[in-house]
């Protein structure tokens, strides 16, 4: 498995009204063959986005639809894989962390370590900051 | 973003308070959902579920949305 998808990477692949959706979709398609997983908190991460009214508004999704969409960007020949972390949040990556928004962004960092991967990522202040382990999208 | 205020009667409003215990949403979340129901797979536009290829095309009335909305959606 070479690639961990980070939340906005994996939602702009799938939702059409991301500004980012045709790059993400174009390079998740690329990718997959590669190998790629998703970790579990990005994957409810998409599960929330798509229910939100706030962001799908009138075409926001039920649970099961969510879900169902997510599974189903899950399956296929080149199946991603749902990463579960085998270890607690380690303090040496998560103190680096320059405020609450990017806990999770490192939280990311360190699962991909874990196993071998690269994040991939919008966020161009992740990727300058994780230069070996994270990979820039757009 | 925008905020609604409207006026409702007591009965109305111990109602309304109840129900989104209930489902245990905020009365705002309950109020939105109850006025904006979900569409089938994303909205008017015609979404694709294609295993290994997803892509929810969204409704007209959805906005078009950035990598900040996104992690203003999750994480404020």
């Amino acid at each position: 498995m070479r690639h961990l998808l980070d939340n906005d990477v994996f939602f702009a692949a799938i939702y059409g009204k991301h500004v980012l959706h045709a790059t993400c979709r174009a390079w998740l398609d690329r990718a997959k063959p590669e190998g790629w997983a998703v970790a579990a908190e990005t994957y409810l991460a998409a599960v929330r986005l798509l229910m939100n009214p706030l962001v799908l508004r009138s075409g926001h999704l039920t649970a099961q639809q969510a879900i169902e969409a997510v599974e189903t960007e899950l399956a296929g020949r080149h199946a991603g894989k749902v990463i579960l972390a085998g270890r607690r949040p380690d303090a040496a990556v998560l103190k680096q962390a320059a405020g609450h928004k990017q806990v999770m962004d490192f939280w990311l960092v360190q699962i991909a370590t874990e196993h071998g991967c690269k994040l991939a990522t919008n966020d161009a202040g992740l990727a300058l900051a994780w230069p070996k382990i994270v990979t820039r999208i757009s | 973003m925008p905020t609604f205020s409207f006026k409702a009667g007591p009965t109305e409003a111990k109602s309304i308070r109840a129900a989104a215990r209930a489902r245990r949403l905020s009365v705002s979340e309950y109020l939105r959902r109850a006025a904006l129901p979900p569409a089938k797979h994303g909205g008017d536009g015609e979404s694709r579920l294609k295993p290994g290829r997803v892509v929810i095309h969204g409704s007209s009335d959805a906005p078009v949305v950035t990598s900040e909305d996104v992690a203003a959606a999750l994480y404020e």
